[in-house]
Parts: structure tokens; sequence; C-alpha cells
């Protein structure tokens, strides 16, 4: 694990925007690419079902993600040790 | 590298293309389209045949963290008014193309068998098709995601453009499409059932400070922009009630401009309280001004789940065909979306024949059963019938300008102009820039490429050329518009909206939107503009734009548009609205709306061929 960051994630608030996967692909080279995203969002699109993973191991803890959710759907939670 | 794919469905050849310089003079997505589409039809070409290409095209902001860059736009020459064809849609189909490593693609010539044009980082594969064609959009689509991959996003046909109905929509993946002037049908002539696309690759910046600044910059015009929570919370439905007020409802076929229970009924409040469930994005955009919606009342179509409701089915099936139910526009728009058909045409056909089924020009035994205004049976009816062309069906699926050519008596009840049904608003009560752009757009009877960034819904008209202000002085001096053109369109100081100069300058601004990839809800539309676009522009692909080339761009663009469609036939007549806008007065909200004076309203496509430099053409 890079960080300590919680991400406390509420998929009933994501609208499938995935400028969270946007921001984190962003910080970690400058260039845009979903592939590279520690922050994943998979729609289910014929039912409007989302489903957000994080990669914990690879998060650096730079919250670009919940700065950059426009629903609050990702909200920084408790420190974990 | 802008990369432009070519297949070539006859001989299964596909080959890569770097467009760049193209792209730069351009600008791209429409733009880039419509330089392809006039260098590559022939005059004179058959829609539905060979010759003319099918054109994917996006824009070269989509793939970056810009609020709403996601668009992607289609272009052919159009089965439905064998002019200038081309739509635009939104969702992930267009980043997709970009993480692909994709911009354009071109369809040429027809395949000897259905295909499933699959797109797969980079690689570009032909598949059979056959055992897909006769499915409609949803099974097509369950069955790529099934069996190709759950990431991939999926352009495709159903039934109706398989069976060539003129206004054969492509659906983007389950909800979206694009919707006007048939490029379905183009599709199907061609024998593509589908494009499958996925890309895990970059799309790059070329000034990461630049761009970072001009992010954070555009990210707040948008969220400040006094339109941005109206849309966000009820999203296009929040004109709805504005156009019963202002009685410019389309109703029954153009001949009521409001209804007494439309609040109740089929208003932006119903739908948010009783409806709405959650909000719904496109791909990069913090808007989010779709709407996942839910039927939770007792009745057939209780646990109903679908996207919407917009605007446009609640004018087109709500208003235009007097459907009070709004689980039963829910159940036509569904029709649409898993034939694939553009519903502003579709229900257009339609309350073309339901009136002229009303005034006695075609009988029951001629269609096989009654079709009334409001009754959902016979419209949901209709529309499949359209789709498989089945019975009338057939003639309803050439659009209302050749169907009122089979229907003796019926020209006067065909709306459309430039052979392209008109949506969702009746010029009748104000003819403002909205409405005027159905004469003025290159893709026929249209409201989507001539909007107002100053657009203001209850204001009325000072004059027939001018809209009043809906804004004040400090907000035009701050409008992102060059400054030129200011004074021509509002006045020094600003004193109204000149409508024919707003319309070109509109029209030309939407270009840009189209081109770049950005999508024109009103917080996008009324809050950035030329310089903006240009410097997103300089920082993501290096080239050297400022306000006035890219605007300049934009206008070539629209001229291209415009002359294409002269080659292909067009003339000033084709300017005009159906007579009965100058002839037939209807009931409004307050009292009655009294026909448009046809003298006035042709001094003002007068006004707009001077605006865009058209002199010779008057």
């Amino acid at each position: 694990m890079l960080s300590k960051l919680k991400i406390d994630v509420n998929e009933e608030k994501c609208v499938g925007c995935k400028l969270c996967m946007l921001a984190c692909s962003w910080a970690k080279d400058k260039t845009y690419c979903l592939a590279n995203s520690v922050i994943q969002v998979e729609i289910e699109e014929k039912k409007f079902k989302t489903k957000i993973t994080i990669d914990e191991t690879q998060c650096t803890g730079c919250k670009l993600c919940i700065k950059n959710c426009p629903e609050g759907a990702l909200l920084e939670g408790v420190e974990v040790a | 590298m802008t990369s432009l794919v070519k297949v070539n469905l006859k001989e299964s050849l596909i080959e890569k293309v770097d467009i760049s310089a193209l792209e730069k003079e351009y600008i791209g997505g429409v733009g880039v389209n419509t330089r392809l589409l006039v260098d590559l039809a022939p005059q004179g070409c058959d829609p539905l045949s060979k010759d003319n290409p099918l054109i994917f095209g996006t824009g070269p902001l989509v793939g970056t963290m810009l609020p709403t860059a996601s668009r992607c736009e289609v272009t052919a020459k159009s089965p439905l008014t064998s002019r200038f064809g081309t739509a635009n849609s939104g969702g992930s189909f267009g980043a997709a193309m970009r993480f692909a490593g994709i911009n354009y693609l071109i369809f040429l010539e027809v395949a000897a068998k259905p295909v499933l044009v699959v797109i797969d980082n980079e690689e570009v594969s032909l598949q059979d098709a056959s055992h897909l064609w006769g499915k409609d959009v949803w099974e097509t689509t369950d069955w790529v995601k099934e069996n190709i991959g759950q990431d991939f996003h999926i352009a495709t046909i159903g039934t109706a453009g398989e069976n060539l109905v003129r206004y054969a929509s492509i659906q983007n993946d389950y909800f979206a499409s694009w919707g006007r002037t048939g490029m379905g049908a183009v599709m199907g002539s061609k024998k593509i059932k589908a494009i499958a696309v996925r890309g895990k690759g970059k799309v790059e910046i070329k000034d990461p400070k630049a761009f970072t600044s001009i992010r954070q910059e555009s990210f707040r015009r948008i969220k400040e922009e006094a339109s941005f929570g109206f849309i966000k919370r009820y999203g296009s439905m929040v004109v709805s009630d504005p156009f019963n007020a202002t009685s410019t409802l389309p109703g029954r076929n153009f001949t009521v401009g409001s209804f007494n229970d439309w609040e109740e009924t089929r208003g932006r409040k119903v739908f948010e309280q009783k409806y709405k469930e959650r909000n719904v994005a496109c791909f990069s955009c913090p808007i989010a001004c779709a709407h996942w919606s839910k039927v939770k009342e007792d009745g057939p179509h209780k646990g109903l789940e679908t996207k919407g409701l917009e605007v446009t089915f609640v004018m087109e099936f709500g208003a235009k065909l007097d459907i009070k139910s709004i689980p039963e526009i829910f159940c036509c728009v569904e029709v649409c979306n898993t034939a694939g058909m553009d519903v502003v045409s579709a229900a257009g056909s339609v309350a073309f024949l339901i009136e002229a089924f009303e005034k006695g020009y075609i009988k029951k035994d001629d269609i096989g059963f009654a079709p009334a205004f409001g009754d959902f049976e016979s419209i949901f009816r209709l529309l499949k019938m359209i789709a498989t062309r089945e019975g009338i069906g057939d003639i309803l699926a050439e659009g209302v300008k050749l169907a009122s050519s089979h229907l003796p008596n019926t020209k006067e009840l065909a709306m459309h102009v430039k052979g392209m049904e008109m949506p969702v608003k009746d010029p009748r009560a104000k003819l403002d820039t909205f409405s005027f752009g159905y004469l003025t757009s290159t893709r026929g009877g249209d409201s989507l490429r001539t909007r107002s960034p100053v657009e203001a819904l209850l204001k009325g008209l000072k004059d027939e050329k001018t809209e009043e202000l809906g804004v004040d002085s400090e907000y035009i001096a701050a409008l992102d518009m060059p400054s030129n053109l200011k004074e021509k369109i509002f006045g020094n100081p600003p004193r109204g909206v000149n409508i024919p100069y707003m319309s070109a300058y509109a029209e030309n601004l939407i270009t840009i939107i189209n081109a770049v990839g950005f999508c024109i809800r009103p917080p996008v539309l009324r809050s950035l503009g030329p310089d903006f676009y240009a410097r997103a522009l300089k920082a993501v692909t290096g080239r050297d734009y400022d306000e006035n080339s890219i605007y300049e761009a934009a206008n070539r663009v629209w001229d291209l548009q415009h002359t294409f469609n002269r080659r292909e036939g067009e003339t000033l007549a084709d300017y005009h609205f159906p007579e009965r806008f100058y002839k037939e007065s209807i009931p409004g909200k307050k009292g009655l709306v009294t026909p448009l004076n046809k003298e006035k309203v042709e001094n003002n496509i007068h006004d707009y061929f001077k605006a865009r430099g058209w002199t010779e053409e008057l």
C-alpha cells in the first residue's frame, strides 16, 4: 500500500462521468489513459448500475479523484493504521 | 498524429493515414467530417448507394479531462433530405475511439454481407455479423458485450437501419443516438450492423501547464453559469414548462401551442417528483443532465426503468402526438431506441398520418386501424410498423415530405423544412433564433445548431428582427465572443439580439463546439466561446489558434456545408416554413397565436444571407 488514505465510496451517487479516472491517470504522468487509473468505474449501462474499485496497492493518496468528483460519491474516510 | 482509418467494405481493406494538416484547417469533428464528405461523395449520388461515405469523427479535445468533451459526429449525405447529413452524440463512444488511437473513421463502398467492425486498441477487424442482422439495438449490444467484451462501446443499427427507414438512427450503446438525418439508413445500406470500440491507450497533452489552467477555468466557468443547477436538476426538461407557457408547443402536429393540463401531466416537476431516480453523465461531464427514471405507479408500465426524460421525447410524443402519460412516452422512446429511429422524425411522421386520417385524406382501411392523437396503442403500433416498413409504415418510413407525395392533399400537413421534420417548438408565438434555425440549418428543420448563447425563453421580441435582451450590458461585455460581432448583434449600447446575425454567429459557435467535441447544453453554450476553445485547442494540440482564426475556420465549415447543399440542388426557395405557419392561427396559453408574416420572415432570411456573405445568391 502506497498510501494510508481511505476513500469512502457511494456508488449510488456516482453518475458515471469518469472524471475521477481521468484525474487519477493525469496524476500519474500528465496524460489521459483510463487503463492507468488506480480507481476504476464500471457502468452496467442497461440498468445504470455503477461499480467503483480502487487498487489500494497503487493509490498514492493524492485525493484528486475525491476533489474532482462532481457528485460527492467519493469522500475521504478515516485513516487506517 | 491525427489518425483517419479508412475501411473499404467491398475489398475488406483497412488503411490508416495521418490527417493532422486537414484537422488544423477544419478544427476537428464535424469540420473534418464536412471536408471529407464534400471531397468523397460524388455530386448527385444516391445516399443509400455505395458512393456515399459514412464518416465518424471525434474532436481533438475528446478524451481529455475537459468538461463535456465526449462528443462524436457522424456525417454522410442524408437519405432523408438528399442534402448534408450529420448527427452528434455523447456517451463514451468518442472517448473510446480516442483511447484506441483513432480520430476519424470512414466507411466506403458496401459489404457483401453484414459486418461487425471491431476496434480493439488500434487493431481494426471486420467480422461476419449475419447472425446479428434482424436483431434490435439492445439484442445486438448485449451480444457484443457478452461475446466481444463488456468494456466495448457500441454504435449499432436496429431494424429501422436495416430496413433503410430514411430517418433511422445509429444508436450509441443503449440509450444515446446519432439521431437526425438518417445516418442509420446509410449504415444499413453499407451492411454495417455495428461498430464496437475499446481503447486502453493515451491521449497526450502538448502543454500540460497551460492545459491545467484552462481545465480549471473551464470547470469554474461552467459551474458558475446560472443555468448549471437547473440543468443538473431537470436536464433538458427544464424548458418543458416555459414552452407551454409561451405557447410554443408543437401540439398535435403543430395545431395546438399550449395544453391546459401540460404541467401536471408532462411538466418538469411531475417528471422530477414521480420518475427521476438519479443523475447520469456522459464521459467527462460535471453536469450530468441525463437521468435514470423508474415507473413506480401501478399500471401496465410499473417497474419500467429507462434513461430519460429528455425534453425532445416529451415534445415529440407528449406534445406533437398528445400522449399525456409519461410512462407511455417512455415506451414510445424505447421503440425508437431499440429499432434505431430518430424520435423527432418518427413522431413527426406519425403525427402527419394522424392528422391526414382526421381530415379524411386516408381511410381506416388503408391503415388497418383508426389512429388518434393521444392514443398510445395506435401510436405505438405505427412506430413499430415504420421500423419494419409494414403496411402504411412503409410510406411513413420515407419521412413526411416524400410520404405526402404518396398521399393526395396532404402536402400542407407535412411539417418539415428542406425535407426534415421540425422538432419540439412552434415558431408562430416567437420566431426567435431557436426556431429561425429551422430555416437556416444546413441539415434542414432542426433546433440544435442555431442556439443563442443569450437565449431568454420567457422574453419576447422587440420586432421581427430583434429578440429582447435577457441579460445586461455587463454580461454582454464579459461574453466570450469576438468584440466586433457584439456591436453588430446586440447594438452599442446593447439593445436587443439581432436574430439573423445571431443565427449566423450561433451556428458558427456550435460548429466550433461540435468540432472540438464539447456539448451544447446551456452551461457550456452560454459560458464558453471562441477565445476559450482556441486556447484549449492550442494547449492540447499545440496548434496556433486564436478566437478569430477558430471562428473563421468554423465559418469555413458552415460555408462548405452550404456549398454542398447548393451543389445538391438547394436554392433560396428552400428556406421556407410549411404554409400553415403563414396561414393558420393556433390556440395558445393566452388566446389565439396568429400566423407568421411571410414577407417579414423572408426579409430575415435576406439579412441572414447578408450576414453570411452569400449576397450573390439573393
